[in-house]
């Protein structure tokens, strides 16, 4: 469960990014985020993350307050939440291959289990046969695929998506959904960035609408 | 942790740390010989350091004080006075000239003029004690300690001792042992510095990696073991390094300089404890090098 309480963020020197954002995320629930550009929504998902503090208020996940985490308590919450960057942050040094594998490793799984569950999310993802390219020797939506995987593979009890369809044509924005729908009815609480109105509309799911940092509409 | 996860650990480390050298294969070579040079200079001077006080100490051993003993001292009185002066804490070896061994040191010295030595007729020369110090008491004020506790002793006629040069000996091994430690210390630090920093450069070139993998929930020391893995071998292979540098620039002195000066770039111990010093003074400085540039850098992020 996500709560949030009167959360504040200003950045130094320009007008405030978000303004008094009060919600919750049930677990196991749906939720898209959305509004225009510059609104608020990469802020939030940053916040939820804990890769910034907010400069007002609390965020609350699973029932601990992030306000309090160290590096450690960061570190595991991480663990526990799947993030789908918008610049897909995968690392170019590596193959895909490995990449996805990282949080595996980081927890510290069995070789066997990570090849397992790599080649499982690869291949579900159409991957398969990047799996030993290095990011950069491929395309924007295969990038995108691969960041989704890597979030993915740790089957993530939160899973925050950053526009995560961005790259991707329509066929693939579809299926890309339909897997969200499938974790999501397996019992992960799934929030979605995303700007693209008819994606939204398709679904259905409850919508938080943002503007200039504050929440203007929330529908069920 | 169960012993199966520490295992899966050090090997997924030591693996990172092989994958990484490899894949900033430029940037690890340029640590490898700045570290190694810094080696060299730091165990070049420690070397010569180490050997040029070995040789002022034998030096110092020359620091000696004679006790001339009165004309008419009784020849039983001498063996007692001996052990007693033997018996002072400064005292480390105590030698007993008799009138006779003196003129024979005196005539052999004088070979080819024994004219002169005819013409003086009776042994004018006394008997003596020549007087060795321990190591500490080398100096001005060991030698006018014993000076002092010698002239209350009966018998003594004169003490001789080369006041002038021990106190100019005693000044300059002050001032060479002070700029040794001053210099050594510099140099050290300077060592670390120039290790850490270079470090840093790797650490840097990785900047992105480091906070990808914190935004995947690596905690800080799963993302700071490899770099210590590889700031190990970067120390290690830089020690080696070193050793090889440092053994051919003293091959090159040894045939190059005079044999007199030889003992100054002397190893002083042995071999295989030079090798392993070096190497574990390299090993703990690229260590300690990648803890002060990690540290400083992950505080920033």
């Amino acid at each position: 469960m996500i709560q949030l309480y009167h959360v504040y963020k200003n950045y130094n020197g320009s007008s405030p990014a978000l303004t008094d954002i009060s919600f919750v995320v049930e677990k196991g629930e749906f939720v898209f985020l959305t509004g225009p550009s510059g609104a608020g929504k990469t802020t939030l998902l940053k916040l939820i993350f804990c890769s910034e503090k907010p400069t007002g208020g609390q965020i609350i996940i699973d029932g601990k307050n992030t306000s309090r985490f160290g590096t450690r308590e960061i570190a595991e919450l991480r663990r526990k939440i799947g993030f789908i960057f918008q610049d897909f942050k995968l690392l170019s040094n590596k193959t895909v291959y490995k990449n996805v594998a990282l949080p595996l490793d980081i927890i510290g799984h069995r070789p066997r289990e990570i090849k397992k569950k790599v080649s499982y999310v690869l291949s579900y993802l159409g991957l398969q046969h990047r799996a030993n390219y290095k990011p950069l020797s491929i395309s924007g939506g295969e990038q995108q695929r691969a960041s989704i995987a890597r979030a993915l593979v740790k089957e993530p009890t939160i899973l925050l998506a950053d526009e995560p369809t961005g790259n991707l044509d329509p066929a693939l924005t579809n299926s890309i959904m339909e897997l969200f729908l499938d974790i999501n009815a397996k019992g992960t609480t799934v929030v979605i960035a995303t700007h693209d109105s008819s994606l939204i509309k398709k679904l259905n799911k409850r919508t938080i609408t943002l503007e200039g940092g504050k929440v203007i509409q929330e529908k069920e | 942790m169960t012993i199966s996860l520490l295992i899966r650990r050090i090997l997924f480390f030591v693996k990172e740390a092989s994958h990484n050298i490899k894949g900033n294969l430029f940037t690890n070579m340029v640590a490898i010989f700045t570290i190694s040079l810094a080696l060299t200079i730091l165990t070049s001077f420690a070397v010569f350091f180490i050997n040029m006080e070995d040789m002022l100490d034998t030096f110092g051993a020359d620091v000696q004080v004679i006790v001339y003993l009165k004309e008419d001292i009784r020849s039983d009185s001498t063996s007692p006075m001996k052990e007693k002066i033997r018996s002072f804490t400064e005292v480390d070896s105590i030698n007993y000239v008799s009138k006779e061994m003196a003129i024979q040191v005196f005539k052999n010295e004088l070979k080819g003029q024994k004219g002169i030595l005819d013409e003086l007729g009776a042994n004018p020369l006394p008997s003596s004690f020549e007087i060795g110090l321990k190591k500490p008491f080398r100096n001005s004020d060991g030698v006018r300690t014993i000076v002092a506790k010698l002239k209350v002793l009966e018998g003594i006629d004169d003490i001789h001792y080369g006041q002038e040069w021990v106190d100019r000996f005693t000044a300059f091994l002050s001032f060479f042992k002070a700029a040794g430690l001053i210099i050594g210390v510099f140099l050290l630090i300077s060592t670390i510095f120039i290790i850490s920093n270079t470090i840093r450069l790797t650490v840097y070139a990785r900047k992105e990696e480091i906070d990808i993998m914190r935004l995947v929930g690596a905690t800080e020391s799963f993302i700071k073991t490899p770099f210590f893995i590889e700031g190990l071998f970067e120390g290690l292979a830089g020690a080696i390094l070193a050793f090889i540098m440092f053994n051919a620039v003293r091959y090159m002195l040894l045939k190059n300089i005079p044999a007199s000066f030889s003992s100054l770039i002397n190893i002083p111990f042995p071999v295989t404890d030079f090798m392993i010093i070096l190497l574990g003074i390299g090993t703990a400085m690229g260590v300690f090098g990648s803890f002060i540039s990690l540290t400083r850098f992950l505080k920033q992020g």
